[in-house]
């Protein structure tokens, strides 16, 4: 019996059924409608033969065409129509001519997504693709196209309202999520960007093991193992002054053996060349965290290794089965007696370049634990004390020539030497696996009229220990903790300036990378590390360091290159195909406009005797070095307009070491001009340091055109420093130029340093003057210059220079035709060491010279072709006297430019 | 006049000599002097091993070897392990290696053979000059052959690196800096002053085509190396032996914090020292000027003692003026100990027994235990198994300061000898080490002889076979202080006129600032009872009851606090005591 329930039921479902039927109807009808609307205007509305679908949807039968005769059939069913059933073809071009083939090309692919709708007919461009498990499924394709038509960049972008996207995909993309986590000049991959008034969000994605080169397809795009970066930001405006952002970053290696979600995206997996053998061998180090001091360095108590191993056993019935054990080396006959080092009583201790060598040898014959097939993770558990410095390394870490490469594992806080920082540390050993950074930032603008940004970030390294009969492994990770904190606030005239922060020394924006099944090189930071923060200190495309698919930048002088032409301003007519290996300060008529980088002023807050905006380090540019916490305060008034003083104290020290900088400063600044009189500068900079960090740096030589390494001497230990500047710029003369600069600085060393000097000056005076006028049909600029130059350096080693050095020049240039000149110019140089009686000049210093340098040259313009063609000819002649020798030289040219100017 | 021979240092010698056996002469054993003068052993006839030693200088004294400034430094370049290369030379000259090498060294071997590149075409050519060690130079200067004089470098870039560190890529390969470009060089002979620095490697590049050649490339220089190394013979005593102190002298020519000299000793079972199971490794440096005790462990047959210079500034140097070393024979074969409990709670008096076996003794009655405690317990002393008479009294250093106990006991001698020694102590170290030494009352020229940690197989219990008891890592500075008696009563009655301070310091291996110091209840300081180093151990210092100035302080409570600055920080513990009238 039908129960009106059931009845009610049934009506429900036919009713659901009908309207699933209309509904289906009407998709169906509007699909087909879609895809013939789509099939026409792809063959502009003539169908030819049967159905003409880009869709996958396989071959199929053509009702017309299905005719039973005996003949062959050549023609494709499709074009029956036409040819019907005509097999005999006459090819006569008479009338028609005949037409080449069309490359397909041309034509472009046609292309289908995940869900195999067509998406377009047209080229790839950019395809990265990871399949697991599979035998090379990373795949990375960048087609020639996307170098030759859009140059490596391809941006996608999207807008409705106040929300705005982009998909960026380029080779070269100057990329910042903070300057702590992620910051690079040239990153290679995806960006994608979100933002609306309140919101930003921004994801980052590469293969940064191998970006891939846009070319043909080669072997290089497909890899088994490979090194992945993802991070993403995001920030979030609260209120009207407030921002808040976080930060996450990781570059992890994956192996595309492994099964989907096997691998983890944070401590990434170990690669199959990690995996490769089992580790046989372990070695741990230890050395003098401050070897300079030769004392309290790394002291050893006891030491022991812990191993986690998954044990085979058998039971009686057959069956295997795995049980985890944990054993110590000691118990089974691994106790390796330290290599190197003093034996004191009770412990071992490592001083200077002394080292302990520790080596956890498995195949030695008194071992009796698990067999290294089966160790899963070992564990070093040291007693040290003092100012240690532990590293770690196995027969499974090593460089290109198969030697052991250690990495660091620990260093002691401070530089303790009397054993009070005794501890236990228990550091597992891994390959290294990935690098992951995190973070939170806080922007505040405004308010209470204070401008604020803090940020904190972690970085947390990931090592595994490999087994060839796993696929997971156990692994660890070590923590560096970063911070800054900036505060400002402006209330005129006053003004108000803090920032403190702290970045450990572990502190970690390295990663390494697994790049196919090449052996990784642990020691090889060009080829196998990249850098989530890259040193770039003059801020241009290129990093500063060799690094892997990234271009380096040879040429590295910060603050020198003011108008931004990538030559040092100091050499400015050095190019790359005309190359000019004088500095412009040394240059016969050149010398006169370019002073030399000592006169020029500029702030020292690491009293490394090197003005800080010209400093190139070898570390990231974080915005604070590693290993450093401290503060700096500055507080000041606006006297007048453009008179300044500024009163600040710095105060910074070392995590790892004892070294510390304490600086108290003073900085009154003055620029005013004098209309009709011209424009005065004046700054003054007074310190009082006790600074015994080392700053070291790798400056520009123009000499060697190369940076070379350049040690701090440590030349504000307890110092009181001076620095004053003067320049007054006269120009009340019509065309007559008159500049004097004068600078002094004074580095007073409180107690004695054997290296130093009690006093480092330099006293430098530039005068000179200019004047052009034009007598009859020729321009003549008379010029004279003078440089006096007294200086103590700072170390004792470096000869005290005396010098000074007059140059008088005359410049001439007058009219031939239309629009060729002749110029002629003659400089007259004398250079003395002022020295008290005629004794001889000291070594590395120069000797007394005259030397006079005459020119001449015929310049032509004319345009040409479209470019202004610039033809120079002519000769220098120089000679120059020291006591009786005279040298002569000679340079003649024919130069022609194809100018754009 | 020339370095090192001052008139201050001419008599600052002999001075240290004498200075220096006075030191040794408070040992005992046979006292070994080397160098310093008559009746001593030369250095020049001591040596297995030297490099860049000058003995000549200040005789009787070694010290780095000091260039004379009309000496050709590359002399002796290859001989001291120096070497020449070319990267790009070779395969111009299309000569075998063997050949090229010997071209190469035509350049220093005072000969009138030359290095030649006859090859018109030829340019770019580069030479490179390893001098094997930091020589500080001030002139470099080459030429060719008499009657080739055409042939000579007509342009050329020089090169220089100062062979330390910071002057490496990061590779490890030298950072060669640009010294001089001579793009047009007109004179045969080059001669280049050099501000006076340190120069190991040396490159010069040919930059004019053209044919030439280098008869002699001289270096000069002034200084003294920045390294050297003397090594000693390797000594045999005939039979194994025991060492005492070793008592050496620094002399500093030039800037002293820019020089160093470091004395180490190794010993050995067997006449080969390259033997690293027989032989130990060299000890740590032992201190300048202070009687120390060899580290090298004993007994041993052979031993040897190497000084290293280093200097960082060219113009100064280290000088040793002797060593003095004690040696004896042994007073067995080997003498074995272990102590057991190796665990206990720190600070905590805890009942150890001392095991020593000693094998083919000669004989000895006594037995020094270093401990961190004056030792106030003695529960037996066996021998072999049986209680035998003993006796007992503290080891007391020049400042007072108990730094372990002497037990004295019937002589023993011959084979396997079991001594056995039960008392109490305190363990202030994570690993406190009980170091022992056996000496012989009646043989006192004899030097005493240390324990080797190891297995007395006496007891199957005792497994540590080791002579240090370990406590438990912790951060406890100060773990005990005791001001008695309190109260006190400095009132001259010769009863309890003064109150000692008692406190262990826990677990520094190196000296820290510690003070003791007395404040009334309003928190003034009244008294500093003692401000200097401390490292672990239980220490006693003594109150009169008087303040800063000698003067009585008035009677009531005081506090006493115990303050240890270590290099991670302070801490500090406070008692109180009353002072009674």
């Amino acid at each position: 019996m039908v129960t009106g329930h059931t009845f009610t039921a049934v009506m429900r479902l036919v009713g659901a059924l009908a309207i699933w039927c209309i509904v289906s109807a009407i998709l169906l009808h509007s699909t087909r409608s879609e895809a013939q609307g789509l099939d026409r205007d792809r063959i502009k509305g003539f169908r030819r033969g049967g159905e003409l679908t880009f869709e996958p949807t396989g071959p199929g039968v053509l009702f017309g065409a299905l005719d039973p005769a005996v003949k062959k059939w050549y023609v494709p069913q499709e074009l029956f129509r036409e040819y019907q059933w005509k097999q005999w073809e006459y090819s006569n071009y008479a009338r028609d001519h005949y037409k080449r083939y069309v490359s397909t090309n041309l034509e472009g692919d046609y292309f289908y997504d995940i869900y195999g709708s067509y998406v377009t007919r047209g080229w790839l461009i950019y395809d990265w693709s990871q399949t697991q498990p599979q035998q090379g499924g990373s795949n990375l394709f960048k087609t020639e196209r996307f170098q030759s038509f859009f140059s490596r960049l391809v941006v996608a972008s999207d807008q409705k309202g106040q929300h705005n996207l982009a998909i960026t995909i380029g080779d070269e993309i100057r990329s910042t999520l903070t300057p702590m986590t992620f910051s690079k000049p040239a990153f290679d991959g995806i960006q994608v960007d979100y933002q609306s008034d309140k919101y930003e969000v921004t994801a980052l994605l590469s293969r940064i093991s191998s970006p891939g080169a846009a070319g043909s397809r080669s072997p290089n795009n497909q890899q088994t193992s490979s090194t992945t970066l993802t991070g993403r930001r995001a920030t979030t405006q609260i209120g009207d002054y407030l921002k808040l952002g976080a930060t996450h970053v990781s570059a992890h290696n994956s192996s595309q053996l492994l099964d989907a979600f096997e691998g983890s995206p944070r401590s990434g997996s170990i690669t199959s060349s990690q995996n490769a053998e089992n580790v046989t061998q372990v070695f741990v180090r230890l050395s003098d965290d401050s070897p300079e001091d030769n004392e309290g360095g790394a002291t050893l108590f006891e030491w022991d290794m812990i191993i986690e191993a998954d044990v085979e056993t058998i039971n009686e019935a057959g069956d295997v089965s795995f049980e985890r054990k944990t054993v110590r080396a000691s118990e089974v006959g691994l106790i390796p007696a330290p290599q190197g080092g003093f034996q004191r009583l009770g412990f071992w201790e490592a001083n200077g370049s002394e080292q302990i060598e520790l080596v956890y040898d498995f195949s030695v014959a008194t071992y009796t634990g698990p067999d290294p097939s089966e160790i899963r993770m070992v564990t070093f558990e040291l007693v040290v004390a003092n100012d240690y410095r532990i590293e770690m390394t196995s027969d499974r870490q090593f460089d290109r020539q198969l030697a052991n490469v250690y990495r660091l594992a620990a260093r002691a806080d401070e530089n303790v030497k009397d054993g009070s920082n005794l501890t236990v540390l228990k550091i597992p050993y891994g390959l290294p696996t990935a690098t992951e950074i995190f973070g939170f930032t806080l922007e505040a603008t405004r308010l209470w009229g204070f401008d604020l940004y803090g940020e904190w970030d972690r970085s947390v390294s990931y090592r595994k220990y490999p087994n060839r009969a796993h696929t997971k492994h156990l692994g660890a990770s070590d923590q560096g903790d970063g911070w800054m904190l900036n505060l400002s606030k402006i209330a005129h005239p006053f003004f108000f300036f803090s920032e403190a922060y702290s970045m450990a020394h572990n502190y970690n924006t390295s990663a390494i990378l697994a790049r196919g099944e090449t052996n990784i090189d642990y020691s090889d930071e060009g080829r196998f590390f990249y850098e989530l923060v890259d040193d770039n200190d003059d801020q241009d495309r290129y990093p500063d360091w060799q690094r892997i698919f990234q271009d380096i930048d040879i040429e590295v002088f910060p603050g020198y290159d003011e108008n931004l032409d990538f030559i040092s301003d100091f050499n400015q007519n050095d190019s790359e195909d005309l190359p000019n290996l004088v500095p412009d300060y040394d240059e016969p008529f050149l010398r006169y406009g370019t002073d030399r980088p000592e006169y020029l002023f500029g702030l020292d807050m690491n009293n490394n005797i090197w003005v800080d905006r010209f400093e190139n380090d070898d570390e990231p540019d974080f915005p604070y070095p590693r290993d450093h916490k401290g503060y700096n305060i500055y507080g000041g008034v606006d006297l007048l307009p453009g008179i300044r003083l500024t009163v600040g104290r710095t105060d910074e020290r070392l995590i790892a070491g004892d070294a510390e900088n304490t600086t108290n400063y003073v900085l009154f600044t003055l620029e005013r001009d004098y209309p009709g009189l011209g424009r005065l500068t004046i700054y003054e900079n007074f310190r009082i340091a006790q600074d015994n960090i080392e700053n070291d740096l790798r400056q520009w030589n123009e000499f060697e055109r190369r940076n070379v390494p350049t040690v701090d001497p440590l030349a504000a230990q307890d110092t009181w420093i001076n620095s004053t500047f003067m320049s007054f710029k006269y120009t009340k003369i019509e065309d007559v130029n008159f500049v004097s600069k004068f600078k002094y600085d004074r580095w007073h060393q409180n107690e004695r340093q054997p290296d130093l000097r009690e006093d480092y000056t330099f006293f430098g005076l530039i005068n000179k003057m200019d004047l052009e006028r034009k007598v009859a049909y020729v321009d003549l600029m008379p010029r004279i210059k003078n440089e006096l130059r007294l200086e103590a350096p700072a170390l004792r080693s470096d000869p005290e220079r005396r010098e000074n050095t007059l140059q008088l020049s005359l410049l001439a240039r007058w009219p031939l035709f239309s629009f060729s000149t002749m110029q002629a110019g003659v400089e007259y140089t004398i250079f003395n060491q002022l020295r008290e009686s005629e004794t001889a000049v000291k070594e590395g210093l120069l000797d007394d010279f005259t030397e006079i340098v005459g020119a001449v040259q015929f310049s032509n313009v004319t345009n040409y072709l479209g470019y202004r063609l610039l033809t120079n000819m002519g000769m220098r002649l120089t000679r120059r006297s020291i006591d009786d020798k005279t040298e002569t030289g000679s340079v003649s040219f024919a130069t022609m430019y194809a100018g754009l100017d | 006049m020339p370095i090192g021979t001052s008139p201050h240092r001419a008599v600052a010698l002999p001075v240290l000599s004498i200075v220096l056996l006075g030191l040794a002469a408070t040992g005992n054993g046979e006292t070994i002097i080397f160098g310093g003068g008559p009746g001593s052993r030369a250095w020049d006839q001591e040596y297995s091993e030297i490099a860049v030693i000058d003995f000549e200088t200040n005789p009787g004294s070694i010290q780095p070897l000091q260039n004379d400034p009309e000496e050709n430094i590359s002399l002796k370049l290859i001989e001291r392990g120096g070497q020449i290369t070319s990267p790009n030379a070779r395969t111009v000259l299309e000569v075998t290696q063997s050949e090229f090498e010997n071209l190469l060294g035509n350049m220093v071997d005072g000969r009138n053979t030359a290095f030649e590149i006859k090859i018109p075409s030829a340019t770019g050519i580069i030479l490179r000059f390893d001098l094997g060690e930091r020589f500080g130079i001030n002139r470099i200067r080459f030429f060719p052959r008499e009657g080739f004089e055409e042939f000579f470098l007509k342009g050329y870039l020089m090169r220089l690196n100062d062979g330390s560190e910071e002057q490496q890529t990061v590779s490890g390969n030298p950072d060669l800096r640009l010294f001089k470009t001579v793009e047009r060089n007109l004179d045969p002979v080059v001669d280049i002053a050099v501000p006076l620095q340190f120069v190991r490697f040396i490159e010069v590049k040919q930059l004019v085509r053209g044919e030439w050649e280098i008869d002699e490339f001289e270096i000069f220089g002034e200084g003294f190396t920045s390294a050297a190394a003397y090594t000693s013979n390797v000594f045999d005593e005939d039979r194994p032996a025991v060492f005492g102190g070793i008592t050496w002298a620094k002399e500093t020519i030039g800037e002293p914090t820019k020089v160093s000299a470091t004395v180490s000793t190794r010993s050995g079972h067997t006449p080969d020292p390259s033997d690293s199971l027989e032989w130990s490794g060299w000890s740590p440096p032992y201190p300048a000027g202070v009687r120390t005790q060899i580290a090298s462990p004993s007994p041993r047959q052979y031993w040897q003692f190497r000084v290293l210079f280093q200097s960082s500034d060219i113009l100064s140097a280290a000088t040793v003026d002797s060593i003095a070393v004690e040696v004896s024979p042994a007073l067995a074969d080997s003498v074995v100990g272990e102590v057991w409990p190796q665990d206990a709670v720190i600070g905590q008096a805890t009942e150890l027994t001392y095991w020593v076996r000693s094998y083919n003794s000669s004989g000895f009655d006594q037995l020094d235990i270093e401990t961190p405690a004056p030792v106030e317990v003695i529960r037996s002393v066996q021998i072999d198994g049986t209680d035998v008479a003993w006796d007992k009294e503290d080891i007391e250093e020049e400042d007072g300061d108990i730094v372990g106990v002497r037990i004295s006991f019937p002589r023993i001698t011959g084979d396997e000898r079991l001594l056995r020694v039960v008392f109490e102590s305190i363990a202030l170290h994570y690993k406190t080490v009980f170091v022992g030494r056996i000496s012989d009352t009646q043989r006192p020229q004899n030097l005493p002889q240390m324990l080797v940690p190891g297995d007395v197989d006496a007891d199957p219990v005792a497994e540590g076979d080791d002579l240090s008891v370990s406590t438990r890592v912790a951060d406890n500075r100060i773990h005990f202080l005791e001001v008695a008696p309190a109260p006190f009563t400095p009132n001259g009655d010769g009863v309890n006129d003064q109150t000692i301070v008692t406190y262990d310091i826990a677990n520094l291996t190196g000296g820290s600032p510690v003070s003791v110091q007395v404040y009334n209840l309003a928190g003034s300081l009244k008294r500093v009872i003692y401000s200097d180093l401390d490292i672990g151990g239980r220490y006693q210092r003594v109150w009169d009851g008087a303040d800063d100035k000698g003067q009585m302080l008035a009677p009531g409570i005081y506090l006493v606090r115990v303050e240890v600055a270590a290099d991670t920080g302070k801490k500090s513990k406070t008692a109180i005591v009353s002072l009674v009238y």
